[in-house]
């Protein structure tokens, strides 16, 4: 049951920025198809790889049949779902479903393993029962042998697992009884271990479970398979979502799966990038990528090494996003795109730039230029196609972000941290980074319309007048950038030590930038190599996974994460609070960044942020 | 057995009262035996007294133990905070021949959650007793007006007997007991991401100055996450209000979401909230372990809370 579902009224979806916390059809309705998508709706087992708020839970969702099946506006989902080719199951391991996991310390590793398989069995077979719910009504649409099915259906899955006493006949009373048998089943488990000479008598409870993972699902695809009349060709999807706050223990039994899964029963795991603990089994071989699974990035670099077809597709999604959100926008009377809220960006979009001699930013180059830069332009002036290529476009915004710093007073503002591009960069086109920007945005958004065709501030360049005046926008985004940034410091268990490392490359790179004649070298990422500090790397991996260091994939391997060397991008999305220009520069080692701040290894960060372990958390 | 009822009681009814038993705790705070100390001369049948298996080297730690070994005869059995194991096997001697009616007295000032969480799973599970009425104390902490340095939140776990419903994709409704560290609830919320948050403040507190600190602390949670805009008030000084209150605010989420209480405020209120879960068993009561730059050592103010849960077959 999804009560959600029933909600009646329009919600403002730019206040909801996870979709858990969105009804089903409210993300049906707002979802962008990627070329991602359309790649994990195959009969391949993936592992997929994402920052937090990169997509990952609407992507499981959305392969889910009581999601896909409603996707009607995409021709290849409606054939997907007549087919009868793609059935997903979405299983989400959220916080309080593993607390169960851990609340047992006492517990062997065979009696822990035995409890994740018995837990995740009967998991997957409530999970199952969305999903036969959604098969009903998209094959039979006659309501009264819908009825007759469900009935059928569920009294042989009651038999299946044993709980045929119970006289079951409909969908909810099945899942009904599948939570009380989890419930009895905990308490069993207390009773045997608080009461051992009691538990002798006992009767192991929810036996059908106690079996061989993921055995109780696959008896349950078997038994509706005739009646549903699903073809031979039919995939069944688990999508397992937010693998990352399990355990390794739990991960070697998810890798057992992906290594004997059948054609009908294939696996699609969401993690955040370096949380997929290990490629053990629980038997002698561990899996293979490429073989038994794949990886798949979906953290998408605003700025890949291809340069403009990334900017082009990242606008293009975002533009959707806004749309398909501003669409169910509630009181809307009027559509506004975002290029119209927000405008173009001075700092990034360069277009027809004056750089002749004696111009202003000709001047500002002579100001904040390096010698060798200086010189550098003088000798490409004969050529301004050559000029824009190896200067103009790399120079432009950095020179009017330093000048714009450097002429601060008082309490004047910044305004370069705006326009569309600038807005869509700095949410490293991270939905959920977008959608709370978009958010944030709209609530400046003034009541009155305004015209376009104002004159813009930067020298020979008309610039459309966006909605939201740029001085908003770069407070709006200063804004965010210093919350994304403090809220590090709550982060479990690596919360200060990774503040002070983000502190420690940002302020290096705003320092390099500010402090320093400027050259086409601006150092927006980090190079690591295999000599880092164990402890160092593992707050770059819990970096990666909170979207605040991006790895510079290769465009021909973009699914594999560099393994304790490469070279990681400082997220855009902390530019405007250190005052970066949003794109990708040069690299320098991360060491020279943290010796620079004073933070030489990892002895240094962690004696700083020295903590007592205390078991929990209460006061006394 | 099922909880009954629960009562607010006195000082003077514990003095007055006759126990089979009584349980201590020992550790490094001095809370641990201020309760001790005001019920010398009491009838509080067998005494036994749990010692935390860490920071056994304190100094305070090692006072205390002998405090219990010298005024009480009970030298401490170790126990480690996240496992209340002994504590089953210590309740399972009680023979249901001689006391068909049991009467316990539980101090849980200084006590793990788990070790009275578990004391209160075996008075759920066993059925070899007509009914038992645990009488708990708590003797109330002073907390002084300074910077209380943030808590990293290391671990999110269920309490045993407090699982909750496993989820039929029902949306999350979480609901914080709100402490001194408004850094806590925060650094969940990311990683829980509820459909629904409440909040709970003990109020009124020890002092107005506690309810203003927890207030104050957590005004960003209260502000911007709350779906009431609101944090409700539990007094500290009455668990039945409490429970009942807590009961009333879970009760109204409980059909349509999957609700967790996550207490991380005083013990009272963590109480309240674990009786509440045990009560109503499709509701999770959550505990989390995290870390602090060094151990809080607590004094008491000299009152003591005292709370009667009657358990019946």
């Amino acid at each position: 049951m999804q009560p959600n579902q029933r909600i009646q009224f329009r919600r403002d979806l730019f206040e909801i920025e996870t979709a858990k916390n969105m009804s089903r059809d409210e993300v049906v309705s707002t979802f962008v198809a990627t070329s991602t998508y359309w790649r994990l709706l195959s009969a391949k087992n993936h592992i997929i790889l994402g920052a937090r708020g990169s997509g990952k839970t609407v992507l499981a969702k959305m392969l889910s049949h009581d999601h896909l099946s409603r996707f009607t506006s995409e021709p290849r989902a409606v054939a997907a779902i007549r087919s009868r080719s793609f059935i997903g199951i979405y299983v989400a391991t959220m916080v309080p479903w593993v607390g169960v996991l851990k609340s047992k310390p006492w517990q062997s590793e065979p009696e822990q393993e035995r409890f994740f398989q018995w837990r995740l069995n009967i998991s997957c077979c409530i999970a199952f029962l969305s999903t036969l719910r959604s098969c009903l009504e998209a094959y039979i649409s006659d309501i009264g042998e819908r009825t007759k099915m469900e009935r059928r259906l569920s009294s042989e899955l009651a038999a299946s697992w044993l709980l045929e006493d119970l006289s079951i006949s409909s969908l909810p009373e099945l899942e009904h009884a599948l939570q009380e048998l989890d419930r009895l089943r905990l308490i069993d488990m207390e009773i045997r271990r608080a009461m051992p000479s009691v538990a002798a008598d006992r009767m192991v409870v929810g036996v059908a479970f106690d079996v061989e993972a993921l055995a109780p699902l696959r008896w349950a695809i078997r038994i509706v398979s005739g009646p549903l009349e699903l073809p031979e060709t039919c995939t069944w999807l688990l999508c397992l979502d937010e693998a990352e706050w399990l355990d390794p223990l739990h991960h070697r039994i998810l890798n057992t799966f992906l290594r004997s899964a059948s054609d009908h029963l294939l696996f699609k795991i969401t993690t955040t990038p370096y949380h997929h603990y290990t490629l053990e089994t629980n038997t002698n071989d561990p899996i293979a990528v490429g073989h038994d699974f794949e990886y798949v990035y979906i953290d998408r670099d605003p700025v890949s090494s291809d340069g403009e077809s990334a900017d082009v597709d990242n606008m293009q999604f975002a533009n959707q996003l806004f749309a398909k959100r501003y669409a169910r926008r509630p009181g809307v009377r009027r559509r506004v795109s975002m290029n119209q809220l927000l405008g173009e960006s001075e700092l990034l979009d360069a277009g027809r730039v004056d750089w002749k001699p004696g111009s202003r930013m000709r001047e500002l180059l002579r100001i904040y230029g390096s010698r060798e830069t200086v010189a550098r332009a003088d000798r490409l002036d004969h050529s301004s196609s050559q000029f824009s290529d190896q200067l103009g476009r790399k120079l432009h915004g950095a020179l009017l972000l330093k000048d714009g710093v450097a002429q601060l007073r008082g309490r004047e503002e910044l305004t370069l941290y705006s326009g569309a591009s600038t807005v869509v960069r700095c949410s490293d086109a991270n939905p959920r980074r977008l959608v709370q920007l978009f958010n944030r945005l709209l609530q400046e958004a003034p009541e009155t319309r305004g015209r376009g065709g104002k004159q813009g501030r930067s020298p020979g360049r008309p610039v459309a007048r966006p909605l939201i005046r740029p001085v908003i926008q770069t407070r709006v985004l200063t804004t965010f950038s210093q919350n994304t940034l403090m809220r590090i410091q709550g982060e479990p268990v690596v919360g200060r030590e990774l503040y002070a490392m983000m502190q420690a490359i940002g302020g290096f790179m705003r320092d390099y930038l500010h402090h320093r004649p400027l050259s086409t070298d601006q150092v927006s990422s980090v190079e690591i190599d295999k000599d880092i500090d164990p402890h160092i790397w593992s707050l770059v991996k819990a970096a990666v996974g909170l979207g605040l260091l991006y790895p510079n994939v290769s465009a021909r391997n973009p699914d594999q994460m560099p393994e304790r060397e490469g070279r990681f991008h400082l997220a855009y999305a902390l530019a405007p609070y250190f005052r970066l220009l949003p794109r990708r520069g040069r690299a320098r080692k991360l060491s020279t960044m943290l010796e620079d701040s004073g933070q030489r290894d990892s002895t240094n960060i962690a004696q700083q942020t020295a903590l007592f372990e205390l078991d929990e958390v209460e006061e006394e | 057995m099922y909880i009954h009822r629960v009562e607010d009681m006195d000082l003077s009814d514990v003095r007055n009262e006759s126990y089979d038993l009584c349980m201590f705790a020992s550790g490094y705070e001095d809370r641990c035996t201020n309760v001790p100390e005001l019920l010398q001369g009491c009838n509080l049948g067998e005494i036994h007294v749990f010692g935390f298996s860490d920071f056994r080297d304190l100094e305070s730690r090692r006072l205390h133990d002998l405090y219990f070994t010298q005024e009480w005869n009970t030298p401490p059995t170790l126990m480690s905070p996240d496992d209340g194991s002994p504590l089953y096997e210590y309740l399972n001697r009680i023979s249901p021949v001689e006391h068909s009616h049991l009467r316990i007295l539980l101090d849980y000032s200084s006590m793990s959650r788990i070790w009275y969480a578990t004391a209160f799973n075996w008075f759920r599970l066993t059925s070899h007793f007509s009914s038992i009425d645990v009488d708990l104390i708590y003797s109330i902490g002073r907390y002084d007006d300074r910077e209380y340095p943030p808590t990293v939140v290391r671990d999110i776990m269920s309490i045993p007997g407090c699982e909750g419903r496993l989820s039929g994709g029902n949306p999350l409704a979480v609901i914080f007991g709100l402490g001194f560290d408004g850094s806590g609830p925060l650094s969940l919320l990311e990683r829980m991401e509820p459909n629904v948050v409440e909040a709970f403040v003990a109020s009124p507190g020890a002092s107005d100055w506690h309810v203003k600190q927890a207030l104050m602390a957590n005004d960003e949670i209260i502000r911007s996450f709350s779906t009431s805009g609101r944090a409700y008030n539990l007094p500290l000084n009455s668990l039945s209000t409490s429970f009942q209150y807590l009961s009333e605010i879970v009760s109204y989420y409980r059909r349509d979401y999957d609700v967790a209480i996550v207490p991380m405020g005083p013990k009272p209120l963590g109480v309240a909230s674990i009786l509440v879960s045990l009560k109503l068993p499709d509701v999770a009561c959550l505990r989390v372990a995290g870390d602090r730059p060094g151990p809080e050592v607590v004094k008491a103010t000299g009152d003591v809370l005292v709370s009667r849960i009657m358990w019946r077959n």
